[in-house]
Parts: C-alpha cells; structure tokens; sequence
C-alpha cells in the first residue's frame, strides 16, 4: 500500500473521497432500507377495477404511473371487455352482433359481419377443427340445451340431445375471409362462449398495452372471469408475474400452484366450474359435442398459456377434451404450453414450462 | 504533527440528520399508512361502499341497494345473502387476504379484498 503522508494535500483529498463514498454508502443503505419497508413481495397495484362482464366478474390492476391516470385506464380497459361483450360477442344479449347473426333467417345467408366478429369466428373454427368432432364453433344448440349459456342447468333427455348434436358441427359453417360473410345451416347456433374471456384479455391487454408503450403505467394484470393477461412488468424492470393457478378442489380464491410468466395469456378450463347435481350426479359444463354430455375424463383442469388470449381460451378447452397425450400437436402448432391436473391430483407440465410451475399445496404432487 | 480523524465533527452532523431524516420517514409511514385491508364493494363496476377491514371485529351487516347483503366480520367479508338462483357468491365464503375475491354475476356485484399487504401471487387463474 502506497504511503501518503499526513496533511499533504493528497491525504485532504483521499479522505473527501473515503467521506464522499462512506456517505454515499450511508444514503444507499438507508434508501435501500426505506423501499423493503414499503412494499411486500409484489406491488400495490396504482390502480383498480372491476365489474362483471361476459357472466364472470372482471378486473383489472395496474402498476406504476399516477394514481388518477391508472385509475382511469384500469376503467378504460374494462370497458373495453364490456363493449366486447355487449356489442359483439353475448350470445344471450339482443345488442350483440352474434345474437343477430345466430337470430337471422337462414334464408338471408350468406350475411356480412364485422371483421371483429369474423375474426373471432374463424379463429375459434380453425382452433377447434383440430378436436376430432369434440368441440366446434357451431355447438350452440347443445350448450343451450344443457342451458349452459344462462346458467340455468338441466340434464337433457337423451332425443333431445340427439337432436341437438346433429346440429353442433362446423362442416356446416362457411366463413368467407374475402367478404367476411358468414352462413350455416338452419336450426344451428354459433357459441363464442369458450373463447369470449380470452379475447376479452386480448381487448384489455390492448388497452395496457398502450399505455405501458405510452410510459403511462410500467404494466398490468386483467382478469376476464379467470382468464388472464399480463403486460408490461409490475416495477417497470422486468420483474416477472406470478401466476396462482386454482386449486380444483378449494375454494374460489385457493391456488395450488405458481407460475412465472412475463408478458403472457393464461387460461384454466376445469370441471369444479359450473357444475351442477341433479338425480345425485355431478355435471360439469365442458360439453364433449361426440357424446353430447359433459366430458368424461380424469383431467380436473388444463391451464394454458398461449400467444393470444382467444388462443388460450380456445386451447384450454380443446385440450381439456382431447387430454394430455393428444394435445401435444395442437400446443405445438401454437406454440402454446400447458399445466394438466388430475383428479388424483398429479400434475403434469408441457417439458419448457416445468420450470416455471412451483406446486405450492403438498396435496398435489408431479406425475 | 497533530493525527486527523477520518470523522469530522461536521460529518458526524450530516449523518445524524440523514438519520433523524430516515428515522422521521419511518415513523410519518407508521402513522399514515392506509389501514391495511378494505373491502371493495362495486355494483355494475361503480365502487358503492368500502368496508375497513382492519378494524372489522364484531359482525357488521351491509345491505346494498339490490338487496345484496355482506357481513363484515374477524378482519373478513362475505356474501351474506343474495336472491341469485346459483348462490355462488354464497359459496364463495370469507375472504381474508388481500387479493381475495368474490362476485354475484347475476346481482352484478364484486367484493374485493384490497391492501398494502403483500400478495404472493399477483392473480389466480380459473
């Protein structure tokens, strides 16, 4: 160590320098200190909204920025989901472009709709084209049926679903890209219902979206009747989302389950979800349109994360239908990954996801 | 010749402001700090009451305007009663975390657990 002798003006300035950074210290100590006690392990979202929307509750929450300016954005991007809803998707709703379509005479066909409303029809076919018959655009004569789309549960007789499975298919359903017209066979019924929260998220994100790019907000997270998507990070640095996935056999606000995800879109297709009894048996709403009663299978829940939130509401249902093994392909067309649960509750991951899930109820276990 | 200290009696006062600073920040947040949980409580997305949790002991009853009723009890809320046909929001039960959640679709009313306190997940996905 070099010798400096004391009271020279070299020893003034080390030690200024020794005091600045000690001082400097000091301040990022005490800094440092003051941000861990001020928030938690995630942040307090800036701002907050909720409603209900497409039959489920929605919410959203956003991080950073000014409090009035993520208050009315977390307002904007809800009513961006309920315009969805109410404008274009509502299959029970006299205002929405679908309900009109589903309630014109069929000897009007082929009729022009919105690109909005089209894209989200051919989306949907294209998706569920890959289920082998289980799943279709056109399955709305038995989810009325089973009175899935009011929630006014009932077990069909046998004729009756006959009757209505004739009717649930999509060779039927002819969607013309050049025209954006649309036509199908009478006694048929279109359902987005499976894939309406999804594009919700895909509305809402766009909203955040926006105003993250707008440096507005650093990110959010929305909620479409659980259907989910995140944008943006909660500090603006990054910082990954975590995710809880629903525990199947707890209540509404148990999760079994973490993910770590960026920005993404999640989706959850589960059985414990309307469910009804009638006669001593239990029925979920996953209608499977080969048998036309709801799917038989060990599955409990397929969470999906996708690219789009349509793709992940599209997907968590197919594959909760086809089940793990046939499901590999279709992830892998879209790129698409997956969280299986099964009534035993094992759990299994898509291979690049195992990572990122971390079990966090020692009920469930990896299979 | 005379031995310098690496402490000046100015830094020794600069530090202890920085400290009386920090020390007065701390107790301001204390002192200030939004209570801990409230319950948010909105009907067709507009907010129509909030309940502070954090001093919600003894059962307290609300009833909104649709009929819905919510009991707020123990640093929890509920759906107390509702004419909906599915009672889910019924089913729901206690929420006591912040983040917590339940909703009557048909009576269009959320509640929403909402706080400083840190959350482990950001939202649930179902």
């Amino acid at each position: 160590m070099l010798y400096i002798k004391a009271g020279s003006e070299r020893a003034k300035r080390v030690r200024l320098t020794v005091k600045i950074r000690a001082l400097g210290a000091a301040v990022l100590l005490l800094g440092s200190f003051l941000c861990a006690c001020s928030r938690g392990g995630t942040q307090t979202p800036s701002g907050h909204a909720q409603d209900i929307a497409m039959g489920s509750a929605i919410s959203v929450n956003v991080y950073g920025g000014s409090r009035d300016a993520a208050q009315s954005l977390c307002t904007a991007a809800c009513d961006a989901v309920q315009a969805l809803d109410t404008r274009v998707l509502s299959k029970t709703a006299s205002s929405s472009e679908l309900y009109r379509l589903n309630h014109t005479d069929p000897a009007a066909f082929p009729v022009a709709v919105s690109s909005e409303l089209f894209d989200a029809l051919a989306e949907t076919k294209a998706i569920y084209a890959h289920s082998g018959g289980k799943a279709a655009l056109g399955c709305g004569a038995l989810t009325s049926l089973w009175g899935m789309d009011t929630d006014e549960f009932r077990v069909p007789t046998q004729e009756e679903i006959d009757a209505a499975r004739a009717l649930c298919r999509d060779d039927t359903v002819q969607l013309n890209a050049e025209q954006n017209t649309v036509s199908f066979a009478p006694g048929q019924e279109l359902n987005l219902g499976s894939t309406g929260k999804g594009l919700g998220c895909d509305r809402a994100a766009q909203v955040l979206r926006e105003a993250v790019n707008a440096g507005t907000i650093t990110g959010g997270v929305v909620s479409v009747g659980g259907s989910i998507a995140t944008v943006g990070s909660p500090d603006g640095t990054g910082t990954s989302w975590r995710v809880g996935i629903r525990d199947p056999y707890g209540t509404a606000n148990e999760y079994f389950a973490t993910l770590t995800v960026g920005e993404s879109y999640l989706s959850t297709s589960g059985s414990y979800e309307k469910q009804f009894t009638e006669n001593g048996k239990t029925y979920h709403h996953i209608l499977d349109l080969t048998t036309g009663y709801p799917a038989e299978t060990q599955l409990v829940s397929v969470t999906i994360i996708a690219q789009t939130g349509l793709q992940s509401d599209a997907l968590s249902t197919l594959c909760f239908l086809l089940g793990e093994e046939n499901s590999r392909e279709v992830l892998e067309l879209y790129n698409a990954q997956a969280v299986f649960v099964y009534a035993d509750r094992t759990v299994s991951a898509t291979a690049s996801l195992r990572d990122g899930v971390e079990l966090v109820n020692d009920a469930y276990t990896w299979r | 010749m005379k031995e310098r200290k690496w402490i000046s009696k100015a830094d020794g006062i600069v530090l202890g402001v920085l400290v009386l600073l920090a020390a007065g920040f701390l107790l301001w947040r204390a002192f200030t700090a939004q209570p801990g949980m409230n319950a948010v409580v909105t009907v067709d997305g507009e907010a129509v009451l909030q309940i502070d949790l954090q001093s919600a002991e003894g059962a307290q009853s609300y009833t909104l305007e649709n009929g819905v009723r919510l009991i707020a009890e123990n640093h929890t809320v509920r759906f107390a009663e509702s004419d909906c046909p599915d009672g889910i929001c019924l089913k729901t039960g206690a929420l006591q975390k912040t983040g917590d959640s339940a909703a009557c679709v048909p009576n269009r009313t959320v509640v929403t657990v909402t706080g400083d306190e840190s959350r482990d997940v950001d939202v649930i996905a179902y």
